[in-house]
């Protein structure tokens, strides 16, 4: 891991079109701005990662009581 | 929302018959072809599942309103996926600008909509991810899996309990 020291309005560039600024610092809370293009997804780190178990364990899943679940849904 | 198109969806026991179609296996299912116009691009993958970015959308008999997201790449690889307005009609994310432009949506009438469902032995334990839906652009064939900030939704929502009442009257 490249680690990094910034100040308070000071910014690192990765590649050649994304660049985190760190605006602000309040006790243990940094908050960063991130100009990247639309087509570069910016997530948290935790959600990401809650997105990807979610779906691991959706592409793991056995799938045997599926037709009957189906049915609950398609009577209505 | 709009109403999922049924052209995007290949049924599981449709006949390959001309070479415009994708022929691909799957663990589950042997040998499925779909249409080249209807594989789904998905450029950065699913989150876990980066390096599969073609999918096909199946539709098993019996198995509706649920629908198969089979990757066409790693034959083990498939997720079960529904239409989230069946179960949640009120479903309504905050997509934004930047996220239909990935898409490359200019007409939001193409974008459809659909939830990763986390199957369990027990149907009271199956959940919808409504934190990470998956968007389409169906005229232009691109699929991702969305990450909402928005706090209303997350990965595990009951499927069954109180929706029951309101799906069967």
């Amino acid at each position: 891991m490249l680690v990094l020291t910034r100040k308070v309005g000071e910014s690192i560039v990765i590649g050649t079109d994304v660049r985190v600024t760190v605006l602000e610092m309040q006790g243990r809370q940094i908050r960063l701005g991130i100009e990247a293009p639309s087509d570069i997804p910016v997530h948290r780190g935790e959600v990401y990662e809650r997105i990807k178990d979610e779906n691991q364990e959706a592409a793991t899943a056995g799938h045997s009581g599926l037709k009957a679940l189906a049915k609950v849904f398609s009577d209505s | 929302m709009e109403k999922n198109a049924d052209h995007l969806v290949t049924t599981v026991n449709d006949v390959a018959s001309e070479s415009d179609t994708v022929t691909f296996t799957n663990t589950k299912f042997g040998s499925i072809a779909v249409e080249k116009t209807s594989v789904l691009r998905f450029p950065d993958g699913v989150p876990g599942f980066e390096h599969f970015k073609e999918y096909g959308l199946v539709s098993v008999d019996e198995e509706a309103p649920f629908l198969r997201l089979l990757s066409i790449d790693e034959p083990s690889l498939g997720f079960v996926i529904l239409n989230p307005a069946t179960i949640w009609p009120d479903y309504d994310p905050q997509i934004s600008g930047d996220e239909l432009k990935s898409l490359n949506v200019e007409n939001s009438a193409d974008l459809e909509m659909y939830c990763v469902v986390t199957l369990s032995s027990s149907p009271q334990e199956v959940t919808a991810n409504l934190k990470g839906p998956i968007v389409i652009n169906a005229n232009k064939m691109i699929g991702r899996q969305l990450i909402l900030s928005d706090e209303r939704y997350s990965t595990k929502h009951f499927l069954l309990n109180d929706n029951v009442q309101t799906v069967k009257s």
